[in-house]
């Protein structure tokens, strides 16, 4: 009966979501910390499940494929779970304090993120290309609302930016499902990998229409010019939710589907070039802006937009080494990049603005957050002892070992940039101010649960530097032609 | 046939390019509106009775009304419509024709596969307990998706409820309606006549075009008609019962694929004699939140109460 777990993790945290809805409670809301801790503990037991008896299968609705829809944990998935599973919990207890005393806000805050974990948990198991359809729309539009939660007119405008991409990258992706539908007559991704034409023009149409939209989700470059205004503007746990996992899971897409059906077409020398140097693009266009941004919250945003940049550098590389560093640079930067979105949303929560140039003299008030920034740093340049570290060393041994000296390169100068942006922030808040930190307005403290929560984000991203073998172990060999 | 079908293709095209280029929002509305109902003349003719009941009641209806309303809230909109710059024209225009052209080839060399997995629908109806496949489909062979689906209509609801209070400040329209003579008469004829359809529509789910969707949308568009006659307000405050409601149908389905759990074995999979007592129940408590959800983005208010008479 384990393989009930499937869509337990599913509708628990989608369940709970409704309640903490039908409650109405606020930051405190007893529903919904219980509804995090029921999220958190079947998360665990299905990655527990996966780690001890191998890959779960769960035909829904008794319809075995074609006609049903399958759900499928495999390492890679069950990775994903953990991760959402641990930063959901930990951005979970930053939003306690984050949202204290506005209890309407926090009741909407806790609805959509429930929702959106169930819906994360939803896409990472499906096995169905157009059940995987409907799980992108849920998590966009779990994510859009959020987005909404600052408030604010620019909110408004960033969100809609955000909505009317998104919407242009799911009709991309779902012609290029109708195509393939069309052509095998099944939805199943292990069947399509069975019956998908080995080449010709309409699986290359339908190939790039579906990498097409799953890039303008996953705020690749050229198609990242949404994801600053609307992960910088959120509310600090907001941006720590969508960078560290909403985006990814179109990233994860990408090397679900590599993985599974579309392997032939996206092996295609030309095409896996292509990924890699738009992941190249990503990772060099996304860094040098990061260096140029004003505003703290941003610098992070845009350090998303050169970090998911690496996952892609998996295209041109294709082997073992190299699939274990792009999945370990999801999980590492996953951990890091909450942890510098929360970290910065105490700045912000402490000092009323976020302006980089202003922030000296904050070691003293900020010490914990700012510690907490700096150590998550160091996965972010991909220094060791680091989940980053390996991450980059997966993929550079791979890199060297085949001789692709571009990615190499990129990888070097792009750790180099991330150093740029990130000393460039520690070089004005570790300066001395005898007035302390400039501020908009009276200073608030951030409450010890948000100081915590980022500080524990932050130690994680650096223990990931040293149980790279057991999540390894669990991620297990490229799964071939599977689904 | 044919001079009628291709005179119809040519319609849509015409009206969606005339809809895209006025500069003149109202107009362009109204055209949106006219080019949904083609379009539910081209699924009929299409022999997809459902979409065809879909796109009439919410792509041209609903889709419509929230349209004129959102234009009716901006106030004096002719001078904030801006056209985009010439440039990012071009490239819209030039990139959607070249996908178009690219779609085109590939779907004139598409090998069309023999063993579909809707042509086995077809053929195991029986044990799906009902003899309309879109219904097999939706609340069976595929009723996962629709479920999440009904995730979406919640969340979009709390979207448009959250984007409402930093715009609040330069909407100018309020829900009070200028009633006209017609209106009264209009009430007392239609809503009951449009509760009656609605709620036959999700009954013929179960057998013939129709469902939840198609239903529901009847329902809202008879409370659309009583919020425009200003019998139905929106209310600033939400009350449990009307949470209640909202969340009824996700609530529903998803609770009644997790208990039968341990008597199938799997999600969502019920014992051949509940299925369909199962199906109606799920129809309904469905039908019921999408109406709900659907009156509540037209009203754009967290709540309703009753207005005067």
């Amino acid at each position: 009966m384990s393989d009930a777990l499937l869509p337990l993790s599913v509708f628990v945290p989608l369940l709970a979501g409704v309640c903490v809805f039908l409650s109405g409670g606020g930051a405190r809301s007893p529903v919904a910390l219980s509804g995090v801790l029921l999220s958190l503990a079947i998360s665990l037991l299905l990655v527990m499940a996966v780690g001890s008896q191998g890959t779960l299968d769960h035909a829904l609705a008794g319809w075995e494929p074609p006609l049903g829809i399958r759900l499928h944990a495999d390492g890679l998935a069950a990775l994903m779970i953990l991760l959402t599973a641990v930063v959901g919990a930990l951005v979970s207890l930053h939003a306690v304090g984050q949202f204290a005393g506005k209890s309407e806000i926090a009741n909407r805050f806790w609805t959509l993120w429930l929702l959106l974990w169930g819906s994360l948990n939803a896409l990472f198991l499906s096995a169905d290309l157009f059940n995987v359809y409907v799980t992108l729309e849920l998590v966009t539009l779990a994510a859009i609302p959020l987005v909404l939660l600052a408030g604010s007119r620019q909110s408004v405008s960033a969100s809609l930016n955000y909505l009317l991409l998104a919407l242009f990258g799911s009709l991309l992706y779902l012609g290029g499902v109708a195509l393939i539908y069309g052509m095998t007559g099944t939805l199943d991704l292990q069947l399509i990998g069975e019956r998908l034409p080995a080449g010709g023009w309409p699986v290359g149409v339908a190939t790039a229409l579906i990498v097409a939209g799953l890039l303008v989700k996953a705020a690749i470059v050229p198609f990242h010019f949404w994801l600053p205004p609307a992960h910088g503007g959120a509310p600090a746990p907001v941006s720590a939710l969508l960078s560290a996992l909403v985006v990814k899971a179109a990233v994860y897409l990408l090397l679900r589907l590599w993985a599974g059906p579309l392997q032939l077409p996206l092996s295609a020398p030309w095409v896996a070039q292509l990924l890699g140097a738009l992941g190249a693009a990503a990772i060099i266009l996304g860094s040098i802006q990061a260096m140029r941004q004003p505003r703290l919250k941003l610098v992070v945003a845009y350090s998303t937009v050169a970090q998911l940049g690496y996952i892609l550098l998996f295209f041109p590389l294709a082997v073992a080494s190299a699939w274990q560093g792009a999945v370990y640079h999801g999980l590492a930067h996953g951990v890091a990049k909450a942890a510098l979105f929360l970290a910065a949303g105490n700045m912000l929560y402490h000092l009323g603005h976020d302006r980089v140039a202003e922030l000296r003299g904050m070691g003293r008030p900020l010490a914990l957050s700012l510690g907490a920034f700096a150590i998550a740093s160091v996965s972010i340049m991909g220094l060791p002892p680091s989940g980053g570290f390996i991450a980059k060393w997966l993929l550079l041994q791979s890199a060297l070992e085949q001789g692709l000296w571009w990615i190499v390169a990129t990888v070097l100068v792009g750790g180099l940039l991330a150093a740029g942006y990130v000393f460039r922030v520690m070089r004005y808040a570790f300066m001395e101010a005898h007035a302390g930190p400039s501020v908009d307005r009276a200073p608030t403290p951030a409450q010890p649960l948000m100081v915590w929560s980022a500080l524990t984000l932050a130690v994680l991203s650096i223990v990931l530097g040293f149980t790279a073998r057991p999540l390894l172990t669990l991620l297990g060999e490229i799964p071939l032609g599977g689904g | 046939m044919i001079v009628v079908d291709t005179l119809a293709a040519l319609i849509l095209v015409v009206l969606a390019w005339r809809c895209l280029l006025l500069t003149d929002l109202f107009r362009s509305i109204v055209l949106f509106i006219v080019f949904g109902l083609l379009m539910a003349l081209a699924w009929a003719r299409l022999d997809a009775p459902d979409l065809a009941l879909a796109e009439a009641a919410i792509g041209a209806g609903l889709l419509g009304v929230l349209l004129l309303g959102t234009w009716r809230a901006m106030g004096s909109p002719d001078g904030d419509h801006r056209q985009p710059g010439r440039a990012l024209q071009v490239i819209a225009a030039g990139g959607g024709m070249v996908l178009a052209v690219l779609v085109g080839i590939a779907l004139h060399q598409l090998p069309v596969s023999e063993q579909a997995a809707g042509a086995l629908a077809l053929e195991r109806l029986d044990e799906a307990a009902t003899q309309q496949p879109v219904t097999a489909v939706l609340l069976n062979f595929r009723s996962y998706d629709t479920l999440l689906e009904m995730g979406v209509l919640l969340m979009a609801l709390l979207g448009t409820w959250l984007a409402r209070v930093p715009l609040m400040e330069s909407l100018s329209g309020d829900d009070a309606s200028r009633g006209t003579e017609l209106l009264p008469v209009a009430l007392r004829v239609f809503v009951p006549v449009m509760l009656l359809v609605g709620a036959y529509l999700i009954w013929a789910g179960t057998h013939s075009p129709g469902g939840a969707f198609q239903g529901g949308a009847v329902l809202a568009a008879a409370g659309v008609l009583l919020a425009l006659a200003g019998r139905l307000r929106g209310d600033t405050g939400d009350s449990l019962p009307l949470r209640m409601l909202l969340v009824l149908g996700l609530t529903v389905f998803s609770l009644a694929g997790l208990l039968l759990i341990p008597l199938q074995g799997a999600f969502m999979a019920y014992p051949p004699t509940l299925i369909y007592p199962v199906m109606l129940i799920v129809e309904y408590s469905l039908a019921v939140s999408i109406a709900i959800t659907l009156v509540l983005l037209y009203t754009g208010s967290r709540g309703l109460r009753r207005g005067p008479a």
